[in-house]
């Protein structure tokens, strides 16, 4: 089969000085109602090889492995993931990103839905090895503005 | 020019070892790193800066900082730019603004001659009639106006917001909100500190030598502690509800907002000194106690040779010591706390040369400092809901009632030495950093995703009192001076005002727009308050203070208006697009190809051999579970149970009352998987409405939507070859007109991809086939199909072909051909309305006007002369009526490649709609066209033997 094509072309990974935006799009996303109910609604939790993440009542989102569920939908294509890590992440987030990214309110393995860049985005707080890091997710056709506008905005 | 640089001050801000060149009205200057524009010119011995908005006066330094109100100059293409503020940047191009011909001279200075004319209410009484003239009258005026130059030409600046949730926001940061700032901090709060000038330390900054070591030991502080964020050159511009606190910060001319939602306000904004109200008193050589104080002490400037002193108070006091220091010989002191003293005038032609005290006597002097008391910031209190309250005693307002998220600190309190200031600040931070952990803590518990936070103390803290010192009512002297110098408004004028019956403080200060400058009444407003009380004979206190509205200060519209946050949608196949020479246009969110050079030649290539469009932006629902037909059923007009697996059905959707709200196609891939395809820019709206009755109507339905617009990108390849072009790239199907016919659907491998979806349908006529491949493999696909069907003849083709091609179909586009008026029978899709269903979104609307009779209808138009394409919205009108009336409008109209005549579709009242009738269309330019109705919708084919085949 052919190779997965960043939404983000030209480059797939960009340093912003402070931090680094990289495009993780092609990582498999599933769309499940089922199987993750233990996860408190707006928090994103390491599972095995997969992260599951709950930012809407009774559904969740898997980034990795296909659940092991009857009903699931293949959102990898649906969803592109954009993935900013480094000290500077959070101060370049909050230019354009109203919501407190602070420790005490978002800290790892917080998640929400909102809006990154005028665009409805899942927010999810998942730091790499002790390093500051969000994983956005949103609407494939809108990834190249949103990577256009975090890098306007570093 | 003679400096008036003085030897080296102690604390002074300016490096004498950094040259800064600059211009002034043409001619070169020189001042130092540190200097503002307003001290660097007062030491090349500059003494007007500006001239009066509404009598040309000239003027000098006031107040010497950003509240300055005669120090406003252009910079650049910058206009009002405060002088008095503003960083000196080597290069920088200063010049007067307003001013004409030039400063020196300003021709409209005559109005001071003909002043009596330009009493309150002037504009008013004397430009109102005749109405004729009044656009003359607007120009002519026009000139008159102050302010400086904008170029159009200049580039739009990007100026991005940011948002901040401070625990804290201290707007001030004098002692009282330094200290604030520590304490909050020290009890666990993130602080926000706003400080409007260059360096923290408000009035210490300029205290002389005895406040320097305060200052340096509170600077230090703040400087050590990481929870506390520092904003300089920056200003609190309002406060809303919930504390949302909108801040500025300047960097040099440009602006950035900041978006602060504070769970606790501490409002420090210090005291701010006053004008004294007496004639002369905008002579330039006049000046408050602080400006003299920041000039000498700041910037090393002696702002005059001999001087005479009006005070009742130690910042007056403290002046005289500064001057003596600086060497000016002081002439006089008039201590205006002794009832005996007083000052009378200020004497000069152009600039001051004398002042008159009491007793008529005269002391030349080119420089008369007064200090007569406070005008308090109350702003963001007033804000905040505050109504401030007068006390004569201290000869001022002070803070009211405030909410329990807004704090007061130091001098805007009350008044006391340093360490009574910054003991003050300490008690109120330490009470905001409690008031706003607890509503954190509040917060925390309400937001899942955040750590919950220990249980902070309840009991609050008793903030000792910081009383305000007496202070002498000194507001006017004896004879008449400006109230406010921004407007050129007098006392006089305030006395007439009150004379013509505008008793009210707020209607006084519309008539006579005191207060309403651009230094709104932040330096005399409480002038304009005593001034009017007086001459109505009224107190302070009744009276009240006009209200404070935000912003505090000024704000450039591009800190508002931020950086464009209109994000636009990317097919994956867009770059290809550009490639190829697309020309771009932009279809609700989505960058589309418009067309490729010639749409023309798009439509006859594919209704001759085959075309391929990019249709990733079809809105696109996958829907599971055991009850979707039940929904299909609910939202689609027609009937969908019967739709077998591996059917395609069109469908009209309707809101409830009857209206065409989106179309599109849905397919059955599996018994229990339908993937249905919306209009582009219905996309969001259908699956809002989808969830929306799975919500709220039918909770129990096995029904899960999910919007994959984006997972796929859609390709339509259409024309007589397309089967032949599919054929050679997709496997695991059958695409025989046998086993695939039109209308149906199946999930196949494309050019090795598996898990796509074909649909045969025909939007534009032919035989064509819509592929939707998983995005991320959509370029690769959309390739392979060009690749493989070159020797057939294969060429893209941009939307406006497609409009083409559906219009010579006859098929409608919602919103293009409907509006918000237009029900399914309208539309024509009656025979898709099936009211024998149990239910569907319009049913009584539809079957109400089914039964009536449309009132409307859409038709297919012809012109009989096929070379004249009325244009979209032409109205169509009933010319056999005296006057004529309109009848319907042309919805869609273009010149058809394949028929080579212009086609139209139109909505028309129905009596006129009847196949073969001839209508009147007028054009734009008034011409009248004949045009015939045809008996269906169809253009082109209307047997459909190009798309079944």
């Amino acid at each position: 089969m052919a190779d997965f094509q960043s939404p983000i072309t030209a480059t797939s990974e960009a340093d912003l000085g402070s931090c680094r935006l990289r495009d993780e799009s092609h990582l498999a996303k599933w769309r499940i109602w089922e199987g993750a109910s233990g996860l408190a609604l707006g928090t994103a939790r390491h599972q095995g090889g997969s992260l599951v993440v709950a930012v809407s009542p009774a559904e969740w989102i898997v980034i990795g492995d296909k659940p092991n569920v009857d009903d699931v939908v293949d959102m990898t294509h649906v969803r592109a993931a954009l993935r900013l890590t480094g000290a500077g992440a959070r101060s370049v987030l909050e230019r354009v990103c109203a919501l407190d990214l602070d420790d005490s309110m978002t800290p790892d393995g917080a998640a929400a839905r909102t809006l990154v860049a005028g665009v409805a985005t899942e927010l999810i707080r998942d730091d790499v090895a002790g390093e500051l890091s969000y994983l956005l997710l949103m609407s494939r056709s809108f990834a190249r503005s949103v990577w256009n506008r975090l890098e306007e905005a570093a | 020019m003679t400096s008036h640089r003085l030897p080296v001050q102690p604390g002074e801000l300016i490096d004498r070892d950094d040259l800064v060149d600059f211009r002034w009205n043409g001619v070169e200057h020189g001042g130092f790193a540190g200097d503002t524009i307003a001290s660097a010119l007062a030491a090349g011995g500059v003494e007007v800066f500006s001239r009066s908005f509404k009598y040309r006066r000239p003027r000098g330094i006031l107040t010497a900082d950003f509240h300055d109100p005669n120090l406003f100059v252009q910079v650049g293409d910058e206009p009002n730019v405060r002088a008095g503020h503003r960083r000196l940047a080597p290069g920088m191009n200063v010049t007067a603004q307003g001013t004409w011909p030039s400063l020196e001279f300003d021709a409209r200075a005559a109005n001071r001659i003909v002043g009596r004319f330009l009493s309150p209410g002037f504009y008013y009484k004397t430009f109102i009639s005749p109405a004729s003239l009044r656009s003359t009258y607007q120009r002519i005026l026009r000139r008159f106006g102050a302010g400086g130059k904008i170029d159009p030409a200049t580039p739009p600046a990007h100026a991005g917001k940011r948002f901040a949730h401070p625990d804290v926001l201290v707007a001030g940061g004098g002692p009282a909100g330094m200290a604030a700032a520590l304490a909050a901090s020290h009890r666990g709060a993130r602080v926000m500190l706003v400080e409007e000038n260059h360096r923290l330390g408000g009035h210490l900054l300029y205290g002389g030598p005895d406040a320097a070591p305060p200052l340096a030991e509170l600077c230090a502080q703040i400087e050590a502690d990481d929870a506390i964020e520092v904003l300089t050159d920056s200003v609190v511009s309002g406060r809303y509800d919930h504390n949302w606190v909108g801040v500025v910060e300047r960097h040099g001319g440009e602006e950035h907002l900041v978006k602060a939602r504070a769970k606790c306000l501490v409002v420090a904004a210090g005291k701010i000194e006053r004008p004294f109200v007496f004639a002369g008193n905008d002579l330039p050589g006049v000046m408050l106690s602080g400006a003299v104080s920041r000039l000498i002490n700041l910037y090393s400037v002696a702002p005059g040779t001999r001087v005479v002193v009006a005070t009742a108070n130690e910042s007056g006091d403290a002046a005289i010591a500064d001057l003596e220091r600086a060497g000016v010989e002081v002439a006089e002191v008039a201590d205006l706390r002794r009832s005996s003293s007083q000052l009378v005038r200020a004497i000069g032609k152009g600039k001051l040369e004398a002042v008159e005290l009491s007793g008529g006597r005269k002391v030349e002097a080119d420089l008369l400092v007064t200090a007569v008391g406070w005008t308090t910031p109350t702003s963001l209190l007033n804000m905040a809901g505050d109504r401030p309250v007068y006390d004569p005693a201290a000869a001022r307002f002070l803070p009211g009632d405030l909410p329990q998220d807004v704090l007061a600190a130091g001098g805007i309190v009350g008044d006391g030495p340093v360490e009574s200031i910054v003991e003050h600040g300490r008690f109120v931070g330490f009470e905001a950093g409690r008031r706003a952990l607890t509503t954190r803590a509040a917060w925390q518990r309400l937001t899942p995703r955040a750590e919950p936070s220990d249980e902070v103390a309840a009991e609050s803290t008793d903030i000792p009192e910081l009383p305000a010192a007496g202070h002498p009512e000194l507001f006017a002297g004896p004879t008449d001076g400006f109230v406010d110098f921004s407007e050129d408004v007098k006392g006089s004028d305030v006395a007439m005002a009150v004379a013509e019956g505008y008793d009210s403080m707020e209607l006084a200060k519309r008539y006579t727009t005191a207060t309403m400058g651009p230094i709104q009444g932040k330096l005399g407003g409480v002038n304009a308050v005593a001034v009017h009380a007086a001459a109505a004979a009224a107190t302070i206190e009744a009276t009240g203070t006009t209200s404070w509205r935000p912003p505090y200060a000024p704000i450039t519209l591009g800190a508002l208006a931020g950086v464009d946050e209109d994000p636009v949608r990317y097919s994956p196949m867009h770059d290809w697009h550009v490639a190829n020479g697309a020309t771009p246009i932009v279809a609700g969110q989505w960058i589309r190809p418009d067309h490729y050079g010639d749409p023309s030649r798009e439509v006859l290539n594919t209704r001759s051999n085959v075309g391929i469009i990019d249709a990733s932006p079809l809105g696109k629902i996958d829907l599971r579970g055991r009850d979707v037909t039940k929904l299909l059923d609910f939202v689609y007009t027609n009937r969908w149970e019967s739709l077998r697996v591996g059917a395609v059905r069109y469908g009209v959707m309707c809101a409830e009352d009857g209206v065409v709200f989106d179309d599109g196609v849905t397919a059955r891939l599996e018994a229990d998987r339908y993937y249905m395809t919306t209009t582009s820019g219905g996309a969001g709206r259908v699956w809002n409405w989808l969830d929306e009755w799975l919500q709220t109507s039918f909770p129990t339905w096995d029904v899960r939507t999910t919007a994959v617009t984006d997972g796929y990108a859609a390709m339509n390849v259409a024309g007589p070859r397309s089967r032949e072009l599919l054929e050679r790239v997709a496997s695991e199907v059958d695409l025989s007109a046998e086993s695939f016919a039109y209308m149906n659907g199946r999930v196949a491998t494309v050019a090795g991809v598996t898990d796509c979806i074909i649909l045969r349908i025909g939007f534009t006529g032919e035989l064509s086939y819509e592929v939707h491949v998983p995005a991320g493999y959509g370029l690769h696909v959309w390739q392979s199909l060009l690749d493989a069907g070159s020797d057939l003849g294969i060429a893209p083709f941009g939307l406006e072909a497609q409009r083409i091609m559906r219009l010579e179909k006859g098929h409608f586009l919602v919103g293009q051909d409907t509006d918000g008026l237009t029900k399914a029978h309208t539309a024509g899709v009656g025979g898709l309305i099936k009211v024998d269903k149990a239910d569907f979104s319009g049913k009584p609307e539809l079957l109400w006007e089914g039964e009536s009779g449309a009132p409307r209808r859409l038709v297919a138009l012809q012109p009989v002369d096929g070379s004249v394409v009325p244009p979209e919205a032409s109205q169509i009108v009933d010319s056999a009526t005296e006057v004529s009336r309109t009848i319907g409008r042309v919805t869609s109209s273009r010149m058809s490649p394949t028929l080579g005549r212009s086609i139209c579709l139109a909505i028309v009242d129905t009596p006129y709609g009847e196949g073969g009738a001839t209508l009147t269309v007028r054009l734009p330019e008034g011409r009248d066209i004949a045009a015939t109705v045809l008996d269906h919708h169809v253009h082109l084919d209307p047997e459909g033997e190009r798309l079944r085949g």
